[in-house]
């Protein structure tokens, strides 16, 4: 996992509380049950258990890889509040950076499911006018989450640019 | 939009609360008004439900009430009804449903008995009575409920306020901030062209237009006239721009140098408006001793607030306007018959010809007469729709923004709001290639729902259906007159793009400047796509698996729109990263004046790097 050392260099970095690859694990896990039961049911009732299995097993696989390559995908995101924007590098397979001004934020939401509770943890995402923009951070400490949000709202009021 | 966060409507606030005195008393609009209405969601509730957006507030005119056409001085509410032959319009919908409805119930049982039958069915005569009673009843019903519609109705619109109330049982009162009036526009169904009535479309960047129907057709122009100018002095007050800058109403006035001095150019009227000489006269508040073009001199003075505003009187005559585009009828036709819809269309037909020959048994035969049937009048119809709702196409410039005008039999003459636009893209598919014909569509904010089909009237995101490169240029100088696409550089995708992009990637380009994010993509449809920058929302790099084996990645530029993806692919690794800073730092760039604003220097040289041959 290498970014360009441009990308390196543009901020520092911060990454996501360890702990949140606990309840990202345990996310993908539920999910991955109620996909395979979701795959396996209809297909074992109406053609045979034999293809229901075979369905919910790949479903188990994927989950299964999902699973292993969680902690990595959690140390890979990395966000940075520089002064006039937001940055965001993520993903393993699909690597994405992103840079989302705050002069063009809308609105901050901080969102927090029961799973993310257990571990103290809420999820923060940063709302522009466009529906593409995907400026979410995922499972920052609770504490984290609601200064973040207040600091963003103060930066975004104060460079705000009219639509 | 939640614009409650945005410094304007927080600036707003004291504003209004300063004004308290000198308001008119104006009892507050009964309950259940403004309700689904954004404007007002967008104000912070504070304390007990205020009746109005504080900014449309204010005293009354001191002096004279200015010129005009019936408006009595103070904060006497001005009510305009809907016109008397509104009901005929729904009324004779309605009328056209029962007569087909009772033609298909009965028409295939009407003639003389057939010598075999016994005898008919029904008494004929007395079928037909009951036939002539219902319609008689349905005429009578149509006619009070349009009657009781119509006088239900009403319009309120003023200095203070602008309110829609209808529904004789259900009442409803919408009212509508001047602030958020975004842009308004005619559109003459059918019906109402025949009768020589138009609707008013309010869009307030909501989901769904405020529409007043149906008025005169001049009447309409003037209301319209009227209420952009009201609208422009409540956002430009409340903008908070310098007072007397041209633009500082949020929409672009053009000087006449702008444009270039083409042919028929009224540019003595509109470089009246933006020459700083005229301004004292219009803050003079002697609006009946201005000019015919009192309304263009107003446009740029509007700081002085509502005491300058004349009083419904701005419309006569009409704003001057300059024709800047016409698409001629017979280019029309050819742009619909070598459209890429057009040619798949074609293709099926051709293919099911093939098949059914090739085929060559009767159920093959017969399958291919009925497909070719379905295809042959479903690119009939394309065509036809396709030349009735984009007939007459005209660019016209005003001196409050541009406009569009198009349709044979249901007019539409639609505000482009060229502050609004998130992005423009060009596409030619591939036999436009040949004949150089390009089609020009609009991202605008708050535009979610308008239709992007070139066949259906109203209003809709082109701005242009077909044009030469030299008619997009004009389009899109008239649009952001103060930067200059062409001028972008652009950079070529390296040579690996073919594994990626196999087809398209000798068209691949991509380049950002001061002004404008560019990327050219696509093969059997090329587009171009344009963002300015500073309307771009966030940018993201993207690179999955494969392109990165490649050292390649995508751009992605997201704009507040819901119909373009704005998407630069095959982009060389290196010179992505390379570029991020610069990327980042424009998005960043809020100096200097707005693409839509008028130029500060002449008209830029042309520029060769751009392909579009």
């Amino acid at each position: 996992m290498k970014w360009p050392e441009i990308v390196e260099a543009a901020a520092e970095w911060r990454s996501l509380p360890a702990r949140y690859a606990s309840a990202w694990r345990v996310n993908i896990a539920l999910w991955t049950l109620v996909f395979a039961l979701a795959a396996g049911l209809p297909l074992g009732l109406l053609v045979g258990w034999g293809w229901g299995g075979l369905a919910a097993a790949a479903v188990v696989a994927i989950g299964a890889w999902r699973f292993i390559r969680a902690g990595r995908w959690v140390r890979s995101f990395g966000y940075a509040l520089r002064e006039e924007d937001l940055l965001i590098r993520k993903g393993l397979w699909r690597r994405e950076f992103a840079a989302i001004p705050y002069g063009r934020m809308q609105s901050v939401t901080v969102e927090a499911g029961p799973l993310n509770r257990l571990w103290g943890l809420a999820d923060v995402s940063l709302v522009t006018a466009s529906i593409q923009s995907d400026a979410k951070l995922p499972g920052l400490l609770e504490a984290d989450a609601a200064a973040l949000r207040d600091r963003l709202i103060t930066l975004g009021e104060s460079q705000a640019t009219p639509m | 939009m939640s614009d409650a966060n945005t410094p304007e409507t927080v600036g707003q606030q004291p504003l209004g609360d300063a004004i308290g005195p000198g308001e008119s008393a104006v009892p507050p609009p009964p309950s259940g008004f403004g309700q689904g209405l954004p404007g007002e969601s967008a104000v912070p509730p504070v304390g007990p439900p205020r009746p109005a957006p504080t900014q449309t507030r204010q005293p009354a005119p001191g002096g004279p009430p200015p010129a005009d056409a019936g408006q009595p001085p103070g904060g006497v509410k001005r009510t305009e009804r809907a016109h008397p032959l509104t009901p005929l319009i729904r009324g004779w919908l309605i009328l056209v449903a029962v007569v087909v409805g009772l033609v298909n119930q009965f028409m295939p049982r009407v003639g003389p008995p057939e010598p075999g039958e016994e005898e008919p069915r029904f008494d004929w005569l007395g079928q037909w009575q009951w036939i002539a009673l219902a319609v008689v009843g349905v005429i009578i019903v149509a006619v009070i409920a349009g009657y009781f519609s119509w006088r239900f109705t009403k319009f309120v619109i003023d200095d203070e306020e602008l309110r829609v109330e209808t529904g004789a049982v259900f009442r409803k009162s919408q009212r509508i901030a001047f602030t958020k009036v975004q842009s308004i526009d005619i559109v003459q169904p059918f019906a109402a062209r025949v009768l020589g009535l138009a609707e008013l479309q309010i869009d307030t960047a909501s989901t769904e237009a405020v529409k007043l129907r149906y008025l005169g057709v001049k009447r309409a122009h003037e209301l319209r006239d009227y209420l952009l100018n009201r609208a422009a002095v409540a956002q430009g007050r409340s903008a908070g721009l310098p007072a007397g800058s041209p633009g500082s109403i949020g929409w672009p006035i053009a000087p006449a140098a702008t444009m270039g001095a083409g042919p028929g150019a009224q540019s003595g009227v509109v470089a009246a408006g933006a020459s700083p000489s005229a301004q004292p006269a219009a803050a003079s508040g002697v609006p009946a001793a201005l000019p015919p073009q009192a309304g263009v001199t107003f446009l740029a003075a509007p700081a002085k607030g509502p005491e300058n505003v004349p009083f419904l009187a701005t419309p006569k005559p009409l704003s001057p306007e300059r024709v800047l585009l016409r698409v001629p009828p017979g280019r029309l036709v050819l742009a619909a018959v070598t459209s890429h819809e057009f040619i798949l269309m074609v293709a099926v037909f051709a293919a099911v010809v093939v098949g059914g020959i090739a085929t060559a048994d009767s159920w093959g035969l017969w399958a291919m007469v009925g497909t070719a049937f379905a295809v042959l009048s479903a690119s009939g119809s394309f065509l036809v729709r396709r030349f009735i709702s984009q007939f007459g196409y005209e660019l016209t410039q005003r001196p409050e923004g541009l406009r569009i005008t198009r349709g044979l039999t249901s007019v539409t003459s639609q505000a482009l709001p060229a502050r609004r636009v998130q992005a423009v893209q060009l596409a030619q598919s591939l036999l436009w290639r040949k004949l150089g014909f390009y089609r020009v569509d609009l991202e605008v904010i708050g535009w979610g729902d308008v239709t992007n089909a070139e066949n259906k009237s109203g209003v809709s995101t082109i701005m242009l259906p077909v044009g030469t490169w030299d008619d997009v240029q004009v389009a899109l100088r008239a649009l952001w007159p103060n930067a200059d696409h062409t001028q972008v550089p652009v950079r070529v995708a390296p040579k690996r793009a073919r594994w990626l992009h196999p087809f398209s990637a000798p068209f691949l380009r991509w380049g950002f400047d001061g002004h404008f994010f560019v990327s050219l993509r696509g093969w059997l449809v090329r587009r171009w796509q344009l963002v300015p920058t500073r309307r771009a929302q966030s940018f993201a790099l993207v690179s999955g698996p494969v392109s990165r084996r490649f050292g390649l990645v995508d751009i992605e530029v997201h704009t507040a729109g819901m119909h373009l993806a704005i998407k630069a692919e095959g982009v060389d690794q290196a010179e992505a990263t390379a570029a991020l800073p610069d990327i980042v730092a424009r998005l960043h760039d809020r100096a200097g004046p707005d693409v839509a604003d008028p130029p500060a220097v002449g008209p830029a040289p042309e520029s060769v790097s751009w392909p579009h041959e």
